[in-house]
């Protein structure tokens, strides 16, 4: 393929000092008496990070690429069922086997009588531009059966009802339930067609009652998750990013479904008054007995007018680009060192080495980098 | 080498993001110092890989809008490049360079 080379090595490369880095701080870590524990979540935290970026392409962890392993056996099987599972599929064909690209990291729960849950991560549509992901999830869909046992619980081998979900695309679920908490997890991959990017966050907890408490940890990425509307206990909650400050969900029992985070919308109001604006004000009092609807056309009317007689005499004070085009945040960067850079009269060369670009929101690497560039 | 640590912070955003959250959690399970130390291996750890592991050559081409060389850092702010890699072409309409010296005798500020 044509990015083979590029998305070959960078998941590589970060994969690799994301081990070594892991492997050498964790002396430092037990020295200082900090559990190893926190260190694989420090080690979760980035792949995660990295993966929500779309930075790089690619998984980060072996453990997906065990469960990627796994899933594409599963997928013919799940292509099926998740036809009769899910409902609002607008491309069950294409995008099964990307439909299905929900990974999970079980954790084998060891102390659990109750049926485990996995709990797929709602492939993210962004998925379906990136690379080739066939591994199919779901084993969780299917582990979520309509109806079948309301409560599902999550443990996992430490003792810990706590279960990390990680998809490919960087959705993942953390669940941190104090104790007995029963979470009711429903999500179903949601084909939407083109590349949506909106990050709509849900999550479904059916909370015993008296079971949870407001303070359980529970971290969600971006994912769509639809309600198979089997459940008669689903109760969704709409969470954040994994940031500390909104880590905790409040997991109310009694909520109505917020299917969507619904936005309040604002009425566009339009803004006619402005600096250059004088004759405006002379409008607006003849105004007052106008309709509203006339009042404003009006008055925009004399804005404009104000504005076009003071806008050759601003416009031209702006030669200069603006100074806000070196700051702004998002744009492409190259970090790199140089060897040489050189110039003849308005023709630079440069010559660059070990660096790391990004370039439209992706990651590059390079070890020489030779550009020209006139001025 | 010791030029590339500096050069090496701009990358850690991600780090940082990662680290600080653990920091901030009520059990406070990372010290800012144990955070501290967690950055700077990943400062050599990321340095070493771009030396050592990465094998690749890159070309572009645009005009130049801005340069800057300050502090032995050269900026760049480049319109309409295109970046050519073997195997791939990537167009963007604004980029920023950012380069340090390469050179052995870049002194650092970090020790």
């Amino acid at each position: 393929m044509a990015n083979s080379a590029n998305t070959n090595t960078v998941p590589k490369l970060y994969r690799s000092v994301i081990e070594d880095v892991i492997n050498d701080v964790r002396d430092i870590f037990l020295d200082d008496g900090v559990d190893e524990q926190v260190l694989m979540e420090l080690k979760t935290l980035w792949e995660n990070k990295l993966m929500q970026s779309r930075a790089v392409d690619g998984f980060h962890s072996e453990e997906q690429q065990l469960l990627l392993q796994v899933q594409q056996q599963h997928q013919p099987q799940q292509q099926q069922h998740h036809h009769h599972h899910h409902h609002q599929q607008a491309q069950p064909q294409q995008t099964v086997p990307q439909q299905t690209q929900t990974q999970q990291v079980l954790i084998p729960a060891s102390q659990q009588a109750a049926p485990q849950v996995i709990v797929p991560d709602s492939k993210l549509i962004q998925h379906m531009n990136a690379s080739n992901m066939s591994a199919a999830a779901t084993a969780a869909t299917l582990a979520l059966p309509a109806g079948v046992t309301p409560v599902q619980q999550i443990l996992t081998n430490s003792g810990q009802l706590l279960q990390v979900v990680r998809a490919a695309n960087g959705a993942q679920y953390i669940f941190q339930p104090q104790q007995s908490v029963v979470l009711q997890q429903q999500v179903i991959p949601q084909m939407q067609p083109g590349g949506v990017q909106a990050p709509v966050i849900q999550q479904v907890l059916a909370p015993l009652p008296g079971g949870i408490s407001p303070q359980t940890g529970v971290i969600i990425q971006p994912q769509q998750i639809l309600f198979t509307g089997n459940k008669t206990q689903v109760i969704p909650t709409t969470v954040a990013a994994p940031t500390p400050a909104q880590a905790q969900i409040a997991a109310t029992g009694q909520q109505p479904p917020q299917a969507q985070a619904a936005q309040p919308q604002a009425p566009l109001v339009l803004q006619v008054d402005g600096a250059g604006d004088t004759s405006s004000e002379e409008d607006e009092d003849e105004e007052e007995d106008y309709d509203d609807d006339e009042e404003e056309d009006k008055e925009k009317d004399g804005a404009e007018d104000g504005q076009v007689e003071e806008e050759p005499l601003n416009s031209e004070d702006d030669v200069s680009d603006e100074e806000g085009q070196e700051l702004f945040d998002t744009e492409n960067v190259v970090v790199c060192q140089y060897d040489k850079i050189h110039r003849s009269k308005n023709k630079w060369k440069f010559h660059l080495k070990d660096g790391i670009m990004n370039l439209n929101g992706r990651d590059y690497i390079f070890s020489k980098a030779i550009g020209d560039a006139e001025w | 080498m010791e030029r590339s640590l500096q050069l090496s912070r701009f990358l850690l955003n991600r780090k940082i993001e990662i680290v600080l959250p653990l920091m901030n959690k009520k059990s406070q399970q990372i010290t800012p110092q144990l955070a501290l130390q967690v950055l700077l291996q990943f400062d050599k750890a990321i340095n070493s890989a771009l030396a050592q592991r990465v094998r690749n050559r890159v070309n572009f081409r645009g005009s130049l809008n801005t340069y800057r060389f300050c502090d032995n850092v050269w900026t760049f702010v480049l319109n309409d490049v295109e970046f050519r890699e073997v195997t791939e072409l990537i167009k963007v309409d604004k980029v920023k360079i950012v380069a340090c010296d390469g050179k052995n005798t870049g002194s650092s500020t970090t020790e």
